[in-house]
């Protein structure tokens, strides 16, 4: 991968990043089956996956960027459905809940009044929990996680890879990617928070009316890479 | 606790200081090695100009954990500051000044992003922002000093393997002196003598680093170690002082008012 390109890479892993966010389910008070979503904040919830990615990624990364890519989306998806499958299991057989979107319920989520899961068909409104919002995660809300995982996971590799290619040709290889991994770590923690700043603290993941706000996300991830791959590509090339 | 809030350092006015005896920190190491026990204690400003600066932001209520917002402005400093791997050697003048003020551009273009497109209405978020992450960048680079780059029998590039301790040591101590004394009562004096006392312990957790690290850095570790206890006795004892302070404005507790 040529320099330029690796800083397009970047580029385009960080807007990735920040998006996948708004897909993967997270809340707080989830903690407390008071609400749909994986029990935790989105950034840490995205950020834990994003790494999950970037460890397999490493793995691959003699077979290529599509290796990479694929691996890390696997990677990322596997954390997220087995993050979701323990969030379910505690919530059904812990505190005796069963798993309900709290907004599909109520007939706010994105697909319009329907309180049906868009996926299972399964009417949410019966099983929601007088005075919360919603519990566990249903079909929709995980197969929302998983699409989000993928995208992260994709995201985070192709940082890895960017990263790796522009450290390739000056460092060892140990010590590249070492530096690779925990710099794209550290770009995917940086683009993670930003879209939870918009999300609030929570969301149920690409059902959430908080879709909407996903441009506002885009951009400020776009100007925040572009930002920092300016300035590695300038430590890496330049200076 | 009226009378305290008045007192408050400001984040410039702690920056300022952070900046400043960071700087002379590294340049320090750079200069002598063995100065490393002095310049241990001129980089704690910066873990109290970090702490305050999540405080800062994270009492308004993100939206987001304040551990998010810690991890966040570690993960902006550190990739900054490990960028300097990269450097040719030759160009080796523009360290640390080029990883701290690149933290501090990344940092502020976060919060005008947060301020401006994600329209937070938090009216520090973009000094503040910049702050976190500038602080950040100043204890990673000193780390990576005070480790690798300017002791003999080191090379700089054996330091990757301690790179994702540095991170999380650092994120740690930025973070947790906030959410540790969240609350009501929370005030600055005690987040600043908590996060006193965690930069303290975390020096003390690298000069054991620097011990296991090379033979060459034993002294240097031995002697970070001896500070860094010196440090955390003082800076606990102040801390609990504090702490022992506002506790007793809640009757609650149960402490007999005599013992006041």
């Amino acid at each position: 991968m040529e320099p330029i390109t690796a800083m397009l890479a970047i580029i385009l892993g960080g807007v990735l990043v920040g998006i996948c966010v708004h897909f993967i389910p997270a809340s707080a008070t989830g903690a407390m089956s008071a609400a749909t979503g994986i029990a935790t904040g989105p950034s840490m919830l995205s950020a834990g996956a994003g790494m999950a990615g970037i460890l397999s990624a490493a793995y691959s990364m003699d077979s290529g960027l599509a290796v990479v890519l694929a691996s890390g989306a696997s990677a990322s998806a596997l954390m997220i459905s087995l993050t979701i499958l323990g969030g379910n299991i505690a919530n059904a057989f812990g505190t005796g809940v069963s798993p309900a979107s709290g907004q599909t319920a109520s007939g706010q989520s994105m697909p319009g009044k329907s309180t049906k899961d868009v996926i299972s068909g399964w009417d949410q409104k019966p099983y929601i929990t007088p005075g919360t919002d919603g519990h566990g995660m249903p079909v929709q809300t995980h197969i929302s996680g998983l699409i989000g995982a993928v995208i992260g996971g994709t995201g985070g590799a192709l940082v890895l890879f960017a990263v790796y290619s522009l450290l390739f040709p000056i460092l060892e290889q140990d010590a590249a990617f070492t530096i690779s991994g925990i710099i794209s770590a550290g770009i995917f923690l940086i683009n993670s928070v930003l879209p939870a700043y918009t999300l609030v603290g929570k969301t149920e993941g690409m059902f959430d009316q908080k879709l909407r706000r996903t441009p506002k996300t885009l951009v400020s991830c776009l100007i925040v890479s572009t930002v920092i791959a300016i300035l590695i590509y300038g430590a890496a090339v330049v200076i | 606790m009226s009378t305290e809030s008045n007192k408050e350092f400001t984040s410039p006015q702690l920056y300022l200081i952070a900046l400043v005896l960071g700087m002379i920190a590294i340049l320090m190491i750079k200069f002598s090695h063995s100065l490393t026990p002095v310049a241990v204690i001129l980089i704690w400003p910066a873990f109290l100009c970090g702490a305050n600066a999540v405080r800062q932001v994270a009492r308004y209520g993100l939206g987001t954990g304040t551990s998010s917002i810690g991890y966040w402005g570690t993960a902006v400093g550190a990739t900054m500051a490990f960028t300097s791997q990269f450097i040719n050697p030759a160009y080796n003048f523009v360290s640390p000044y080029f990883e701290i003020f690149g933290a501090l551009i990344v940092g502020a273009v976060t919060g005008i992003c947060a301020q401006k497109i994600i329209k937070m209405k938090i009216p520090v978020m973009i000094r503040d922002s910049a702050v976190l992450a500038s602080s950040t960048a100043i204890i990673a680079m000193f780390f990576l000093a005070m480790l690798t780059e300017y002791s003999a029998a080191v090379f700089t590039l054996d330091a990757y393997i301690i790179y994702p301790l540095i991170y999380i040591a650092i994120t740690l101590a930025i973070l947790h002196p906030f959410n540790g004394s969240m609350g009501a009562g929370e005030n600055q004096r005690r987040t600043l003598r908590l996060s006193a006392l965690e930069a303290s312990m975390t020096t003390g957790l690298f000069g054991l680093i620097a011990i296991l690290f090379s033979e060459a850095l034993l002294l240097t570790g031995v002697s970070v170690i001896l500070v860094s206890m010196a440090g955390f006795f003082i800076f606990a004892k102040r801390w609990f002082a504090a702490v022992k302070e506002d506790t007793y404005e809640f009757a609650w507790t149960g402490y007999p008012p005599a013992e006041h």
